[in-house]
């Protein structure tokens, strides 16, 4: 069956081709929004809320505006933010050292250190910014992508990579994470 | 820079175990329960704050009335009508139910009454006293004053008298029904 089988299966209230629907985009959207949050739980509710939120208003997706995957992105990076806004948590950075790595254990205690300490910088960049971020590096969406994800102008999405990178370079460069990079 | 970046984040996202379980039947039946136990909170809360009401209300007042009936009916000597400022409240619709009960005894003062002077309005033959937010006044023909004090040595002819069982609070009805409220210095 192919996605839009079940898109409409989906609407039609078959639950099962709408799980089949959205399967392959579940690890990007855990991530992704667990990138904006951190934080598992909160992860957990905003992954819930969309694909809730997808399910009820499949009726109004239109596929000759945007694919399914950009649409479904749309609402898991809306729900993420949405759940950020309302709880605005403090998460405490807990550093994790359970990674399986080749690598000897201090320089596994290194090394994540400083991925500890980028991300919080990246954390810590307004949600606008952050988001171009993660779609530009982790989901490595094109520009055109990410404007079309956020519903914004290619403009103002070079124009926040921009600043964010900006910021990220003077954190980097002062705290040392750069590296041989 | 952007190698950095990347490395950070995919490191950050392996953090995150995906819901193998996740399936939006689920989803929906989770968000149904919410949706009943946050009914059942909206449901049961009006009828939670009227019962809470009614406790805290009704029932003291009730129990009030009760005590003073009672007291009204075997030994006036054992009522606790005041313990302290803050039931005052109470004590004044205490009070005002002894007044509706008939009939009462008719009782002697054996001391004299003295009332804080810091709150009362003085004429020759009567004074208006307000303790707290209960008001009273006596009618006697023999009112004295010194500096902090009233004293009251007699009160008019069929006034009754009612107060506690260790004497501190006293509360007087006239023959017109007018309540007095006495607290022993």
């Amino acid at each position: 069956m192919n996605e839009k089988q079940l898109i409409q299966k989906s609407i039609d209230g078959d639950s099962e081709a709408f799980n089949q629907l959205v399967q392959p985009y579940l690890q990007v959207s855990y991530t992704t929004s667990y990138l904006i949050l951190n934080d598992k739980q909160l992860t957990e509710d905003a992954i819930q809320e969309s694909l809730y939120q997808t399910y009820i208003s499949l009726k109004r997706f239109d596929e000759e505006k945007a694919q399914f995957k950009t649409w479904l992105n749309r609402i898991v990076i809306n729900c993420s933010l949405k759940v950020k806004r309302k709880i605005k948590i403090f998460t405490e950075f807990q550093p994790s050292y359970m990674k399986v790595n080749e690598k000897s254990p201090e320089e596994i205690m290194v090394q994540n250190e400083k991925y500890e300490g980028l991300y919080q910088s990246i954390y810590k960049l307004s949600s606008k910014l952050k988001v171009v971020i993660i779609l530009h590096y982790f989901q490595e969406l094109s520009i055109q992508e990410i404007a079309l994800t956020l519903e914004i102008s290619e403009g103002t999405v070079k124009s926040r990579l921009h600043k964010a990178r900006k910021k990220l370079e003077v954190i980097l460069k002062n705290d040392n994470l750069l590296g041989g990079d | 820079m952007d190698k950095v970046i990347k490395e950070c984040l995919q490191y950050k996202a392996s953090e995150m175990p995906i819901s193998s379980s996740i399936s939006i039947q689920n989803i929906i039946n989770n968000k149904k329960r919410k949706k009943l136990s946050l009914s059942w909170v909206y449901i049961s809360s009006p009828i939670v704050a009227l019962a809470l009401i009614f406790i805290f209300i009704f029932i003291p007042s009730d129990k009030q009335v009760k005590e003073n009936i009672a007291i009204g009916e075997t030994s006036l000597m054992q009522a606790d009508l005041v313990t302290n400022e803050p039931t005052l409240r109470n004590n004044k619709s205490a009070a005002s139910n002894i007044e509706l009960q008939q009939p009462i005894g008719v009782m002697k003062m054996q001391d004299e009454l003295i009332i804080n002077k810091s709150s009362y309005i003085l004429s020759s033959t009567q004074a208006s006293v307000q303790i707290g937010d209960m008001y009273g006044k006596i009618q006697t023909n023999d009112l004295q004053q010194s500096d902090n004090l009233i004293y009251a040595n007699s009160l008019p002819l069929g006034t009754d008298i009612f107060y506690t069982s260790d004497s501190s609070i006293f509360i007087a009805i006239t023959a017109n029904q007018e309540w007095l409220y006495y607290q022993k210095q």
